[in-house]
Formats: C-alpha cells, sequence, structure tokens
C-alpha cells in the first residue's frame, strides 16, 4: 500500500466532503479510505519518576478494536494520555494516518475522540450545552447535532437529563454524557480509558454493541480495561502492558485458542 | 489535641501546596508567600512612617494608633467576609472531614484557627510597623498596641464569620441571591474603597477623625481600644482580652452546637429542568469557548469580583481625587499644576488598577481537572490563548475607556493627554494579560476545590505584584518625562515600550505558550 497515494486520496475526499456539505454518504464515502494508527518507540517520563512509557511500538488497522490491559499503574493511562496530545512524550511519534502528533496536532485531534478513566466534566453547564460546547468545536451542523444527540442520548437514557446540570449527574450518567459527546462528531479514532467502569449492565451492552458497529466502519477504537471478558469478547487485537513495556501485542485469537485471556493474562504478568 | 495539630497540619500545608513542575511542592509556594509578605511589610513601613509623619505635622499624633487599628479591623473585616464563603463553608471540604473519627469540635477549631491565623495577617502587616513607630513616643503601647492587634481585629473576624454564613446561605438558596449578593459585595466594596481615598487625600486630618468617628458608633470597643492606648485606661484592655475570649468561645459554642443543621442547610438540591429539543444551539466555536469561560467566572461571585474590583476603582479614582481637590483650599494657578499633574499620574494609574482584575493570571487555574477537556479538543493553542486574552481585555476595555473619559472631563486633559489616558491603560491591561498567561501557564493550581485557593495561588500573587511594580515604573517614567520634557515625549516613549513588551511576551507566547501548556498534567 501506498501511504502518500492514501495521504492524496484522503485530502481530496475531504475536500470534496466539505465542499459539496454531503453529510449523508459522509459515512459510506470514509469507509473507503483506509487509517491506520501508529505509534512508533514512544517513551514518557513523569518528572522525577521512572518510565511510565518505554518504547511502545503499536500499529493499528482500520476495522479493529484494540484492548490494552495491564496491572494498575502500569503505563496504560500515560499511552492514552500521550495518543490524545494531553502531554509531551519525550521519544518517538504517534501519527493517524499520515497526520503526526508532533506536528498536525489539531487535524490530528479533529480524527479524534477521547473518553477518560475519570469523567470530570463542566460541573455548572447543563448536560446539553455540554454538548452544545463539544459540537460547536467541532463545527457539526445545527441539524446533525440535533439527530445525533436525539438517537444517542435516547440510546443511553439520558435525553430527559441533559437539562439538569452535570453537577446533579451520578458517575454513570457522566460516562454516558461523554460518550455521547464521543460519538458526536464521528471520530475515526475513538480511544476509550476503561470505559466500562460505572456502566450499568444495559449501557455496557449498548456501548459494546456501538463499537462493534462502530468499527465496522472503518474506525478504530483503542481501549484499556480491567475487564478481561469483555476485552476477550470484544477485541480483535490485544496488548498487554508491564511496568511501561509492551510484554505482548497480537491478534486474541493466537490467545484464546489455547487457554482464556484471564489466564494468559495472571501468566504473564506475574512471571519474568 | 493531637487530632487537633495533625488536621491542622494538613490545613496549612494545602493552603501552601500548588502543582510545580519540579516537585518542590511545600516549599515554593511557600517562598512566593513569604516574598509577598515581605514587600507587603515593606509599603505598609512606608505608609505607617508617612501617615504618622502627617498627623505629628497637624498636632494630633494621639489619633494615629487608632486610625492603624480601624484601618486594620476594616481590612480584616473585608477580607473576612469575602472569605468566610469559600473557606468555612465549602460543603467538600465537610464531605471529606464528616467521615473521619474527629469530634466536631476539632474540625470546628482547626478550621478557625485557619481562618483566624490568615486573617490576622492584615492586622500584623498593617499594625507592627505602627507599634514600632509609636512605641517610640509612647512606651506603653507596644503592650496595649499589641493586646489591641491581637484582640479587635478577632473579634472583626468573629462578625464577618456570622455575615458570611448568612450571605452563603442566601446564596446556595436562591438564584438571584448570586446577583444581589455580587451586587452588594461590589456596592460595599466601593465604599470602602472610597472612604479610604477620601480620608487619605485629605490633607489636614480633620476629616479622617471625624470619618473614624463614625466606626467609633458602630463598633464601640474602637472606643475601649483608644481608651486603653491614648489615655492609657488598662482596664479596658481587660476588657477587649474577654470580650474577645467570650465571644469566640460563644462562636465555638454555636457552631459545634449546630454542626450538623448549618451543613444541612447549607446543602442545596439542583432544580431539574426537562430537556427540550430547542435547547440545541450552534455557535462559532470561539464564541462557545468565550462563553465557558464566561461561565465560569459567573458561577462565584468571589470570582465576579476578582474580575470587577481593579476596574472599579479604577473608576472610582478619578472622580474621589476630584473631589478631594475641591475640599482643598488652593487657587487658580496651583489648580491647574493640579490638573497636569494628574494627567501625568492617571494614565499609569487607571492602567495598573484595571490589570489589577486580571483574568489570564488564573485563567488556566480555572479550568482545574477539567482541562483535559480543551487540551484533547481540536483547538488551536493560539485560539484559545486568544480567547483568554480577549476575555481578560473585556471589562478594562469598558472600565478603562470610562475611567478615562471621567478624568478627561474633571481634570480638562489636552488632545494628546486624552489619547495616552485611552491607549496607555488598554496598551497596558494587555501587556499584563499575556504576562499573566505566562506566569499561569508556567505555575498552574489544577485540583483546587474552593475559590479562594485560585486567588491565593503563587501565579495570581506572583502576578499582581510583578503588575504594580511594572505600572509604579512605567508611570514613574511617563511622569518625569512629562514633567521635564512634554507630554509628546513621554507618550511616546511609553506607547515603545508597551508595545515592545507587548512584542516580546507574545513571541515568548507563541514559542513557549503551546509547550508549557502540555507540560501540564492533567
Ligand atoms: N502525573 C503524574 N506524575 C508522576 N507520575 C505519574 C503521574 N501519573 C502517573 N504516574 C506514574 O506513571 C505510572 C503509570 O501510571 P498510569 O496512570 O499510566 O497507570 P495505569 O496503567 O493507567 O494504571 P490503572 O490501571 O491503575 O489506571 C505509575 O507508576 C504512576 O505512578
Ligand atoms: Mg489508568
Amino acid at each position: 500500500m501506498n501511504s502518500k497515494y492514501y495521504d492524496k486520496y484522503l485530502c481530496v475526499t475531504e475536500k470534496l466532503l466539505v465542499s459539496c456539505k454531503v453529510t449523508n454518504c459522509h459515512d459510506k464515502l470514509w469507509s473507503e479510505v483506509k487509517f491506520m494508527l501508529e505509534i512508533k518507540n514512544v517513551s514518557k517520563r513523569y518528572k522525577g519518576g521512572a518510565f511510565a512509557n518505554k518504547n511502545i511500538t503499536l500499529e493499528i488497522q482500520d476495522g479493529e478494536i484494540f484492548g490494552f490491559i495491564g496491572p494498575n499503574g502500569a503505563g496504560k493511562s500515560t499511552l492514552i494520555k500521550s495518543i490524545v496530545g494531553l502531554h509531551l512524550f519525550d521519544e518517538g511519534e504517534i501519527s493517524l494516518d499520515g497526520l503526526t502528533l508532533k506536528k498536525d496536532d489539531v487535524e490530528f485531534k479533529k480524527k479524534i475522540a477521547y473518553i477518560p478513566d475519570n469523567p470530570d466534566l463542566y460541573e455548572n453547564l447543563t448536560g446539553i450545552s455540554y454538548l452544545n460546547f463539544i459540537a460547536d468545536i467541532f463545527n457539526i451542523s445545527k441539524d446533525e447535532r440535533t439527530q445525533k444527540i436525539d438517537s444517542l442520548a435516547s440510546k443511553f437514557e439520558i435525553k430527559n437529563d441533559l437539562g439538569n446540570k452535570i453537577k446533579t449527574y451520578s458517575h454513570g450518567m457522566k460516562q454516558k454524557l461523554s460518550l455521547v459527546a464521543a460519538f458526536m462528531h464521528n471520530p475515526k479514532l475513538l480511544i476509550l480509558d476503561e470505559p466500562f467502569v460505572g456502566l450499568d449492565p444495559k449501557a455496557s451492552y449498548i456501548v459494546k454493541e456501538l463499537m462493534k458497529d462502530y468499527v465496522s466502519k472503518g474506525n478504530i477504537i483503542f481501549f484499556s480495561s480491567h475487564v478481561l471478558e469483555v476485552v476477550e469478547k470484544l477485541c480483535s487485537h490485544v496488548a498487554i502492558i508491564k511496568k511501561g513495556e509492551i510484554v505482548f501485542n497480537s491478534k486474541i485469537q493466537d490467545i484464546t485458542n489455547n487457554e482464556s485471556l484471564e489466564s494468559f493474562f495472571l501468566e504473564l504478568t506475574e512471571h519474568a | 489535641m493531637h487530632n487537633y495539630l495533625s488536621l491542622l497540619k494538613i490545613f496549612i500545608t494545602e493552603k501552601f501546596s500548588f502543582q510545580n513542575r519540579k516537585r518542590r511542592k511545600i516549599n515554593s509556594g511557600l517562598g512566593a508567600i513569604i516574598f509577598f509578605l515581605v514587600l507587603m511589610l515593606l509599603v505598609s513601613v512606608f505608609v505607617n512612617y508617612g501617615v504618622l509623619d502627617a498627623y505629628k505635622r497637624n498636632n494630633i499624633a494621639e489619633e494615629y494608633p487608632v486610625a492603624v487599628l480601624g484601618i486594620a479591623c476594616s481590612l480584616t473585616f473585608i477580607s473576612a467576609l469575602f472569605r468566610a464563603n469559600s473557606v468555612l463553608f465549602s460543603l467538600k471540604d465537610h464531605a471529606f472531614l464528616t467521615p473521619l473519627p474527629l469530634k466536631k469540635s476539632t474540625i470546628v477549631l482547626v478550621k478557625l484557627t485557619t481562618f483566624y491565623l490568615e486573617e490576622m495577617i492584615f492586622s500584623l502587616l498593617v499594625m507592627v510597623p505602627s507599634i514600632v513607630f509609636y512605641g517610640m513616643i509612647d512606651p506603653t503601647y507596644i503592650f496595649s498596641g499589641i493586646v489591641c492587634m491581637l484582640t479587635v481585629p478577632l473579634i472583626m473576624v468573629l462578625l464577618s464569620i456570622v455575615l458570611g454564613f448568612i450571605i452563603t446561605l442566601m446564596l446556595n438558596r436562591f438564584t438571584a441571591m448570586k446577583i444581589i449578593t455580587t451586587i452588594l459585595y461590589i456596592a460595599i466594596f466601593t465604599a470602602y474603597i472610597a472612604i479610604v481615598f477620601i480620608i487619605s487625600y485629605d490633607t489636614n486630618g480633620t476629616q479622617m477623625v471625624s470619618t473614624f468617628s463614625y466606626l467609633y458608633y458602630i463598633f464601640p470597643f474602637l472606643q475601649w481600644a483608644y481608651a486603653a492606648m491614648i489615655n492609657h485606661q488598662f482596664i479596658y484592655l481587660l476588657i477587649l482580652v474577654a470580650l474577645a475570649l467570650v465571644s469566640s468561645g460563644l462562636l465555638i459554642a454555636l457552631y459545634v452546637l449546630f454542626y450538623d443543621k448549618l451543613y444541612q442547610a447549607l446543602f442545596v438540591q439542583e432544580k431539574k429542568r426537562l430537556f427540550k429539543s430547542s435547547d440545541i444551539k450552534a455557535q462559532k466555536s470561539y464564541l462557545s469557548l468565550i462563553k465557558k469561560d464566561l461561565f465560569a467566572i459567573l458561577d462565584n461571585p468571589m470570582l465576579i469580583i476578582a474580575f470587577l474590583v481593579g476596574n472599579i476603582i479604577a473608576i472610582i479614582i478619578p472622580i474621589s481625587i476630584y473631589f478631594s481637590s475641591k475640599s482643598m483650599e488652593i487657587n487658580s494657578e496651583e489648580l491647574i499644576l493640579f490638573n497636569q499633574i494628574m494627567t501625568l499620574i492617571l494614565p499609569g494609574l487607571i492602567g495598573m488598577m484595571c490589570a489589577l482584575s486580571n483574568y489570564t493570571c488564573f485563567s488556566i487555574t480555572l479550568e482545574n481537572n477539567r482541562l483535559w477537556i480543551v487540551k484533547s479538543l481540536p483547538i488551536k493553542s493560539f485560539d484559545y490563548f486568544g480567547m483568554k486574552l480577549i476575555i481578560n481585555q473585556l471589562p478594562g476595555f469598558i472600565f478603562g475607556i470610562a475611567s478615562g473619559v471621567i478624568s478627561i472631563v474633571l481634570f480638562k486633559f489636552d488632545v494628546l493627554s486624552a489619547i495616552s489616558i485611552i491607549v496607555i491603560p488598554q496598551l497596558y491591561i494587555l501587556l499584563a494579560g499575556v504576562f499573566g498567561l505566562l506566569i499561569n501557564l508556567k505555575f498552574p493550581k489544577l485540583n483546587w476545590s474552593t475559590y479562594n485557593e485560585i486567588k491565593n495561588s503563587p501565579s495570581a500573587m506572583i502576578f499582581s505584584f510583578s503588575s504594580m511594580i511594572a505600572a509604579i515604573i512605567l508611570t514613574a517614567i511617563y511622569f518625569i518625562l512629562g514633567l521635564f520634557i512634554n507630554v509628546i515625549a513621554a507618550f511616546s516613549i511609553t506607547l515603545v515600550l508597551l508595545i515592545a513588551g507587548i512584542i516580546a511576551l507574545f513571541i515568548i507566547l507563541s514559542k513557549k505558550g503551546k509547550t508549557l501548556l502540555l507540560q501540564i498534567e492533567c
């Protein structure tokens, strides 16, 4: 595959989409373009601490749900924060389809959505004004946002709460609100840090279905989790991180053909 | 007792800690505060010396100790009233402390002790130099002054706690109260500043005495302090000590007794509102960003005040100078000279006051643990900074120009001075805005829980001090050039200095700003 060719193709289609203001065939057109997240030799060290990420290299193709697992303090959130541009990493480069994070950060961020492990939102805004804010930043037209908010918020059953201030929301409701905000602008790459914490069974089911549906359109989902059963069922690929280093990175079938992900994880993180 | 001390330690270290990239948490926060205090003390020494000198020349030196005590009291009262809301009655604190196995009395004592210690700083700063200076005239004042310094402000603190609770209660109950309280606070503050200005511009001191005599009526214990300090009736010192002890004991007892009821009363349930599809609105992204920040400011009366105080003072200054000059007996020649001096001083002074209500120096801090939102969104860092600068300039633009126009009318400015009093403050606010932004990017304090921590954060302190010093230097340059050469030279050189400063800081911001923002861990 010639990446230059895809760059050009991407550019042309994007311009076309913008100039024609075609929103209906948006998803379809994008789905014909190949996307790829490349993390190359990324190292990150917090001031005065040891390496939280050491020389991490991952390559994620479109249509993949990529699970990222590891013990507490292994460096999952640290890598995720590097990918979404929350902090500087010392070495390496992260790119999404030719757009590098260090050079084209704004263009890069237009294509991603991120939900942190602890959804601290603007407490004094109402749910709907938060969604409006996010949609404004991404330049989403009024019709499109109405339609998206309608379908997503009703799916998560928070539509009636959107008029209330976020400070009245429970943890799960905040999680749901940030999910709505994330899916609203059709990100090419969705990055979730422990997305299932605090969600009720029905909501996690919906999230899982949404995720499957989403990658089938050629998008990428990258998420960290401690719930190995979910990772096992949902992901096509998985990487295991331990003390800042990737100790395993492969298709999920390679493990599950022989044993469960749980026993494999426990073995791997205990020895060596 | 052990619990008391360990909790007190936590409270005090919490006050001084802030995010620092070098992880020298406590030391650097403490350093900034000590630096600030020493400078304040120096200012106080000079002012005290000047005031005592003026009183001596008018043969009313014996009024001086009470005047100083009055100033210390009113400063303490104002500051405590403004802070009681967020320091004492914060519900987050309450949620963290209540489940711990602590006695309510311990919690209350620790809260009040830290509050009292912080508020004492004002009376210490104001009164310690006076005790030294006046102690040389009347040695008994060393003793009576210290007793008064410790007791009288304490009574003021207690008073303001009671008032502060009532205000907080009203604030939480009614949304409209937010506006009313804000206006009330601003009115109190305006009146206060106006009085201080009228007093300090009064030339022969008689008005000061008469102003304080009103205070005597309101607070009879000032009379007792007078009797003790000036007339050496030391029995009144005993009365003051007794009053302080009894009233603080009473307050502590009431606080402990009604502890649960108090916090229950403070807790509010948000009103629920049904979502309508008409709530979905589209806006330009930069307007949306500005709106988000304005909402964060408007959410709390304390922040609105911080945002407006300097600007209000900027309006009051020319008016109060004008009226106090009216009460002076000067002839028309002197009046012309006076007006000329005003044309040389006011541009810098107004700029300084407007820049004092700076927003950028706590604008990053204000994002708190929600900084991840803007950092992960596709916003150009320079757009983000620009939006903060616009918000910073907004009140200064309105109040600064209003104050300029008032000055032009009152002091009969010529054309060039008129241009300079409009242009210089605006440029200075911009300069201070970029500087404040850089300082805040360098020293952000994320994870705060009360608004007070914002105003006390090192970046806010470093900013207000450097901005004041820069403004004084600039005003001095303008004044000296204007007086000895002419206004054209003064204006053009100041303009060049300001623009050069702005360009230099903008270059730093565009080169370093993005990296600094990325270096903030969130
Ligand atoms: N702001 C910070 N400053 C210094 N060190 C940090 C900071 N944040 C994280 N660390 C350190 O970096 C390492 C990795 O932390 P990280 O949050 O990435 O772990 P994690 O894999 O997400 O853990 P968990 O499963 O508990 O969420 C830890 O050793 C942690 O102590
Ligand atoms: Mg984590």
